[in-house]
Order: C-alpha cells, then sequence, then structure tokens
C-alpha cells in the first residue's frame, strides 16, 4: 500500500470513529438514564424529585420526560466535553506533547543523550523528505515509551520517555523512532489526535462524577442522596472510559503490528526495534507512563502506558516473535545501571561521490513517497556530515535559521550577490543582517542539491519563531528572490515550501483543496505541468514533448490539457495552483504527482537541476519525497 | 419543554465559549513562557563561555584583577537572576532584576574587552580570538530571542486586555506579563571589538 493509499485509508478510518463514538455515546446515555430512574423511583416518596402520577406507581422502565432530559443534557456535556478537547488539540502536537509533561529539546543542545536522539531524528527526516519534527522529552517518566502527534507529517512531533534516552542503545532508538516516522508518514496522527477529543468528551462525565465526589462531604440530611447520585456519575463515567477504551484498542493494535513492520522496513535492522521491546519486557517500569492525562492518549504511545482489561496493543512477545522469529519468549531484567553505558562517538561517514545524473522511472519516483530504506538512511547520514559545520550549527537556533534561509537564496553570480545583500541590509534587521553576513561565506560551500535538506533542517529552530519575525523573515524572502528581477521556478518553490513549513502548527481548518476530476483541477494540472516541462527544457527534449508525457500519464481528460504558452504563466496563478492541489485530498496528489514525474523523467536526461525541482514540487504538495530518487 | 431545551442549548453555548477564551488566554500565556526558555538556552551558553574567558585572559591581565572579579561576579549574579525567572516568566520583578543583572554583565564585559585591547600578546591569541567571536555570536542570538519573547508577551498582554477576554483573565488570573527590555546601549553592544582609545 503506497503512501496516498495509506492516508486515504486512514481519512476513511476517521470517519469510522465518529460511528464508534456516536454509539459509545448512546451506550453513556442509556447508562446515565438508567441511574437516573433507578435513583429517582427509589425516591419516589419525596415527591419533590419528579411528578409523577401516583406514589409507588409500577416501575416503568421508560419514562419520556425523564429520558429527553437526561439525554438532552448528556449529550450536551459530552458534546461540550469533546470540542473543548479538540479546540485545544488544535495548537497541534506540541500542546499533546505539554499535557503529558513533555519539554522541548533545544535544536542546538549540548547533552550527549539528546544530541544522539537529535542526530536520529534528523537522518531520518532528511532520509524521507519529512521536514524534522521538533522533539520533546517526557523527563518525569521513567518507562520507555514514545509517541508522535501533529495534524501532517509537515507539523509533527515527536515525544520520547526519558527512560528511552537512558536506557535505550542507539540502535534501538532508531527503531524507535523508525516506528514513530510510519506514524507520521501513514496518516495516523491525525487519526489519533482525533480520537483524544472524542475520548475527552466521553471522559467528561467521570471527571463530574468525581468532583461532586469531592465536594459531597458537607454533612445535611440530602447529602446521602448526593452522594449517592455523585458515585453513579463516576461509577457510569467510568463506564464511558470503559467503552473509551474498546475503541482505543479497536483503532490502535492493528496499526500498532503494521507500524513495526514499516519500522523494519524503514531500518533493514529487526534487533534494534526487537532490543528495545525486549528492554521494555525487562523493565520494572516497563512503559508506564504516570501522568494522569495519559489515560486519554493511551493508543498514541509505542507500547502499553498502562495496565488495563483492554490493552492498546498488542501483547510484547507477539510484536517481538513478529520480528524476531527466534524469540524464546523470556525477558532478562534490565536494571537502570547497566543501561548508562558510555554513548560512542558516532564516526562521520565517508562523502559519497556527487551524483550527477539520476535515471529513475516514474512510478518508481511515486511508490518512494512516504517510504524509507536504509541505504535512504545511510544517505541522509551523509548527508548531513556533507553540511559544512558551521552553516549546520547555525540552523540550530532561530536567528542562525532565518540567515541561512536568506543565504539559500542567493544568487551564483556575485554582482547579483552583491545587489541582494544591498537590498537586504535595507529589509531586515541589523541582527539578522550581520547574521547573514557572517553565514555567507560557509553557504557558498554548500552544494546546490542540499538546498532542500537544508531547509528541513531549519524547520524546528524557524518554528520558534514570533509571528512577526516570521513576517519579516518571509518578507526578506520576497525580496530576494525578486531582486534579480527574474524569478526562478526554484526559488518560487522555495519561497512556497517555507510560507507552509514555518506557517503555525495548528490543525488545518476546513480548507477543502480543488477536486479530482473538476475543471478547475485540469486548468491548475495544466499550469503546473507547464512550468514544468519549460524548466525543464532543452534542445533535445522541448517542453511540449514533456508537457504531452505528463498528460498522458494522468487519467481523465488528457485531451482537453494543452501546454500553456510561457508568456501566459504567471507566479500569482502557479501559487495558487499549488496552493489549491496541496490543500486537496491525497488521491488527488497521487495522480498528479504522477504527472509531474512522467514529465520530468520522460526521457533519459535527468539533470541534478531538473530532480531537484521534481522535488521541490513534491515538497510544495507536501509529498515526503526522498532525496534520492530510485535508480532505474 | 422547547423553551427549556434552546434554554439549555444558550448555557452550554457560553459555557463553551468562556471555556475557549480561558483555552485562548492559556495558549497565548504557554507561548511567551516557550520564548523564554528560548532566552534561557542562550544565556545559559553565554553564561558557561565566561569561566573559559577569564581562565584564558587571567595569565595575562595580572594586574586588572578588579576587572576580572567584576566580569566574575556580574556573571554569578546573572546567572542567579535567570534561574529565578526561568521559574516564573513574564513576572514584573523578575523580568526587571534579569534585564539588570544582563546590562551589568554586559556592562563588566565591555570593560575587560576594553582593557585587553592595551594587551597586544592577549589580543594575538587565538583562543581570545574565537571566545570573543563566540560571545559575540551569543550576544546576537539572546537579542533575536528577547526580540520573539517581547512579541509573545506583546501578544499576550493584548489578549488578556481585550473584552470578553479580560473578565476571564481576572477572575482566573492571568497577570500582565513584563517584556525584557534590552540593557545594552549601542556603544556597550559594540564593546567586543571597538578600541576605547
Amino acid at each position: 500500500m503506497n503512501f496516498f493509499e495509506q492516508q486515504d485509508r486512514a481519512r476513511k478510518a476517521t470517519r469510522r470513529l465518529v460511528v464508534l463514538f456516536a454509539i459509545a455515546v448512546a451506550v453513556v446515555v442509556f447508562s446515565v438514564y438508567f441511574a437516573v430512574r433507578t435513583v429517582s423511583y427509589s425516591y419516589n416518596g419525596k415527591t419533590s424529585l419528579r411528578s409523577y402520577p401516583a406514589a409507588r406507581a409500577p416501575f416503568v422502565w421508560f419514562h419520556p420526560e425523564t429520558f429527553c432530559w437526561v439525554a438532552g443534557i448528556t449529550v450536551l456535556v459530552i458534546g461540550l466535553g469533546a470540542l473543548s478537547k479538540m479546540r485545544a488539540l488544535r495548537q497541534g502536537g506540541g500542546y499533546v506533547a505539554e499535557q503529558l509533561g513533555g519539554r522541548l529539546v533545544s535544536p542546538d543542545t549540548t547533552d550527549r543523550r539528546e544530541r544522539r536522539l537529535l542526530n536520529v531524528v534528523q537522518e531520518m527526516a532528511i532520509a524521507s523528505g519529512v521536514p524534522v519534527p521538533l522533539v520533546y522529552v517526557m523527563d518525569n517518566e521513567e518507562g520507555i515509551n514514545a509517541f508522535a502527534a501533529g495534524y501532517d507529517p509537515a507539523s509533527a512531533v515527536v515525544a520520547v520517555t526519558r527512560g528511552c534516552l537512558t536506557m535505550l542503545s542507539r540502535d534501538e532508538l532508531q527503531g524507535v523512532i523508525a516506528h514513530e516516522f510510519s506514524h507520521v508518514l501513514s496518516g495516523d496522527m491525525r487519526l489519533n489526535i482525533r480520537l483524544i477529543g472524542l475520548l475527552g468528551g466521553i471522559m467528561v462525565i467521570a471527571v463530574i462524577g468525581k468532583n461532586i465526589l469531592i465536594r459531597s462531604r458537607i454533612s445535611s440530611r440530602d447529602s446521602v442522596p448526593v452522594f449517592f447520585a455523585a458515585m453513579c456519575f463516576t461509577i457510569i463515567g467510568y463506564g464511558g472510559v470503559f467503552v473509551g477504551r474498546i475503541i482505543q484498542c479497536a483503532v490502535s493494535r492493528q496499526r500498532e503490528y503494521l507500524a513495526d513492520g514499516a519500522a523494519v522496513q524503514f531500518t533493514r535492522n529487526p534487533l534494534g526495534l526487537a532490543g528495545a521491546l525486549k528492554k521494555i519486557g525487562g523493565f520494572a517500569d516497563g512503559s508506564h507512563i504516570g501522568s494522569p492525562d495519559a489515560v486519554e492518549m493511551c493508543h498514541m504511545f509505542f507500547a502499553n502506558a498502562m495496565a488495563s482489561l483492554f490493552s492498546t496493543h498488542p501483547p510484547l512477545e507477539k510484536r517481538i516473535s513478529l520480528i524476531e522469529p527466534g524469540f524464546t519468549g523470556r525477558f532478562k531484567a534490565v536494571m537502570q545501571a547497566d543501561a548508562a553505558a558510555d554513548i560512542p562517538d558516532e564516526a562521520p561517514l565517508a562523502q559519497a561521490a556527487p551524483v550527477s545524473r539520476v535515471a529513475a522511472s516514474a512510478g518508481a519516483a511515486v511508490a518512494s513517497i512516504g517510504t524509507l530504506t536504509p541505504e535512504l538512511v545511510k544517505q541522509g547520514k551523509q548527508m548531513l556530515s556533507g553540511i559544512p559545520e558551521k552553516f549546520k550549527a547555525a540552523l540550530e537556533h532561530p536567528l542562525g535559521a532565518s540567515a541561512a534561509v536568506c543565504c539559500l537564496l542567493f544568487d551564483a553570480d556575485p554582482e547579483k550577490r552583491g545587489v541582494q545583500i544591498r537590498e537586504l541590509r535595507t529589509a531586515a534587521s541589523q541582527l539578522l543582517a550581520g547574521e547573514v553576513m557572517r553565514l555567507a561565506p560557509a553557504a557558498a560551500e554548500l552544494d546546490v542539491n542540499m538546498r532542500l535538506p537544508a531547509l528541513d533542517l531549519a524547520v524546528p529552530a524557524l518554528r520558534q519563531l514570533s509571528a512577526q519575525q516570521r513576517e519579516n523573515l518571509m518578507a526578506c524572502v520576497k525580496l530576494l528572490i525578486e531582486s534579480d528581477r527574474k524569478i526562478s521556478l526554484f526559488e518560487f518553490c522555495l519561497h512556497t515550501v517555507l510560507s507552509r513549513r514555518i506557517a503555525s502548527a495548528e490543525a488545518p481548518s476546513r480548507k477543502q483543496g480543488v477536486k479530482p476530476g473538476t475543471q478547475e483541477f485540469y486548468g491548475h494540472a495544466a499550469t503546473l505541468l507547464s512550468a514544468l516541462a519549460y524548466a525543464g527544457q532543452s534542445d533535445k527534449s522541448p517542453a511540449g514533448k514533456a508537457f504531452d508525457a505528463g498528460a498522458a500519464s494522468m487519467k481523465g481528460a488528457p485531451e482537453v490539457l494543452r501546454i500553456l504558452p510561457a508568456a501566459e504563466l504567471k507566479f500569482p496563478a502557479l501559487g495558487l495552483a499549488l496552493k489549491r492541489c496541496a490543500d486537496a485530498d491525497p488521491g488527488l496528489k497521487q495522480p498528479l504527482f504522477e504527472a509531474f514525474a512522467h514529465c520530468v523523467l520522460h526521457d533519459e536526461e535527468v539533470s541534478v537541476t531538473e530532480a531537484e525541482l521534481l522535488r521541490a514540487f513534491a515538497y510544495c504538495l507536501d509529498l515526503p519525497l526522498p532525496p534520492f530518487l530510485p535508480v532505474a | 419543554m422547547i423553551g427549556i431545551l434552546i434554554f439549555l442549548a444558550i448555557v452550554a453555548g457560553s459555557i463553551f465559549y468562556i471555556i475557549s477564551l480561558y483555552n485562548g488566554l492559556v495558549t497565548s500565556r504557554n507561548r511567551y513562557k516557550n520564548a523564554f526558555s528560548q532566552i534561557d538556552v542562550q544565556l545559559k551558553r553565554r553564561y558557561d563561555l565566561i569561566p573559559n574567558l577569564v581562565e584564558t585572559v587571567k595569565g595575562y591581565l595580572k594586574h586588572e584583577r578588579e576587572t576580572l572579579e567584576a566580569v566574575i561576579s556580574a556573571r554569578n549574579t546573572a546567572l542567579a537572576a535567570s534561574k529565578q525567572a526561568a521559574g516564573n516568566p513574564g513576572d514584573p520583578k523578575l523580568m526587571q532584576a534579569l534585564g539588570g543583572a544582563e546590562g551589568m554583565l554586559t556592562g563588566a564585559l565591555g570593560r575587560l574587552f576594553a582593557v585587553a585591547e592595551s594587551y597586544p600578546d592577549l589580543k594575538a591569541n587565538q583562543n581570545m580570538a574565537q571566545l570573543q567571536e563566540e560571545l559575540a555570536s551569543t550576544e546576537n542570538r539572546v537579542s533575536f530571542a528577547r526580540q520573539a519573547y517581547n512579541d509573545d508577551v506583546t501578544l499576550y498582554n493584548t489578549d488578556r486586555e481585550k473584552f470578553p477576554a479580560t473578565i476571564i483573565a481576572g477572575m482566573f488570573n492571568f497577570t500582565a506579563a513584563e517584556l525584557l527590555e534590552s540593557t545594552e546601549s549601542p556603544e556597550e553592544r559594540k564593546a567586543p571589538k571597538v578600541s576605547f582609545t
């Protein structure tokens, strides 16, 4: 199943979730109703509660008025709870991490264990074409566990417990992170975060019951029925929790197997993941999470966060034996002291020979989206070591990252660069301009293909900019692009990708992209395909041929698609086309990207610039395309 | 019957509105607190660089003990102030204390570099040059992080004063946050490089 199908499947699962939730709400409503009915019937003597036709009437199960009241209030309360929780969750993955006691790891941390964690995450992000997610550590959790949260790969957050940091080796850490990356790439994250919202609603009754219980210590004649009612609410509320747990199980168990499989595929190192699972099995604290808010989030974790009748994860033994068939089922006890081994430094990898030509098929390119292989991870490491030290250090803090982004847009021609620098000095703050000047020499050494990975690496620091700083940066970027009065397609893509990536990580509001099969869609497709065709044209392969190759691969109405005259291609239209397509359903993006791939790869002469352009387009559409096209 | 249900719906709607106002304030507040921890990271960097600096210059500046001691004590005061401020970012007293302590430290460093200008041996020292460069870079980072923090504090204070959020703010004790003012005068900012002769 490829990336697009996975994302689609996750979206459909979200819809099924709503059905399950509706059933859960119905169950809760009925339980509350029966409790209220029983209580009110017992107090039938005291007519102050309800007006009944006669004292000691036979017990009628269905009393319409009571039922309406109960149903109305219960649904209202659950709805309020769920809506408030979902509203709060719109802040994105960082909010979830902080609720569970997570602390943001600063990109320029000097702690060796945190540094190691960041390196593992960076390698994987670069290798998969996903912007580097923010990394959080849950300092108060001694158990070994992790999760990924967020609404889409571009705004993801990865969190690990303190236990992970101190007890796992680098390979095991990589296995856990690979597992989480598979959640990021498969659309599970959005499903999980929606589920937290819904569970928040069901559990709000339990919270109310608990509160009444705590406050009903006042002794009065009526305190006993109040106490009893509160007990009922608490029990029913936890009935809601119980039902919620069943939903969590239904959603997460199967996905955990899939994520384990994907993790092994990414790293081809089953020992890493198996090692981590074994350590959980042998460790006293296991994967336990102590934070009280974790109850709503059990389904998101790497392993079982709390013991319960219905566990959200398959048993450890089963998971291990699936990836390591020879597993005996016995766990070696793991103590804190054993695991605190010294961290050996990773030896830097030899630089790979620069690739001047790539030969790949469009189908392979499409299939490579959202996947990882160990070769890619290795190449990711090599890319990282190929970035000049000073430049890499700058990417780790917001000022340096902003300056680095500006440097990426510098022209190769020294005269034009001079103009850019002069204009930048007038527009940017003194701080930024100064930092750009300091960084320019190091940036000049940066290889051309490293521009997009550098952008990926800059994202965590850029996400810490304030709103005004972001605006200033985008203004500077625009200035730099327009300075030579000629905007290249690649520059334009950089600008688009940047503005999408550093926009706040909040939940995407109901934005609907273009619908597949519509006139609008084909219009946008023609615009984008034309731009790509012109950008990659040469004497041997004119733009028209490239365009036709792309258009032919799109099922639908290829006869309608004609290449647009170069003069008609304007950047605003391009920007609109990219935006509309990026906001659309994943199902629409697959044929579109296939068309792009065919357009660029139709002839055997694919220069690195063309490949970069294809990747830039993929980034604009929020598609995680790995940096190296598979060699045909 | 319908009337009562409508009434309930209105009540529910109001509660939801109040909850979202409250959450909005919490979000704003967390944003500036996170922004402060960014400043904190860079300040720590700065404080960690200073002992190295003192070690490097100690041998050369044997007769400038007062200057050195001023730097060390200013650094320690600033470190303590930053730890306090990290416990409650935005608190007016703590922010002002931090701003003051940082200003003192910048002043002391400036005097140290001015004095160092008259010692050519020291100026030629590789380590010294590198440390000066790193300190300058770190101070830039502090300024940038402070900009972001002040932006977020302004946003929070505005959110807090808007109506009707201001009622919720009063009820739930959302106090006004304090900006972290720049305590560097233009001359002091250039101190590591300029000569005072």
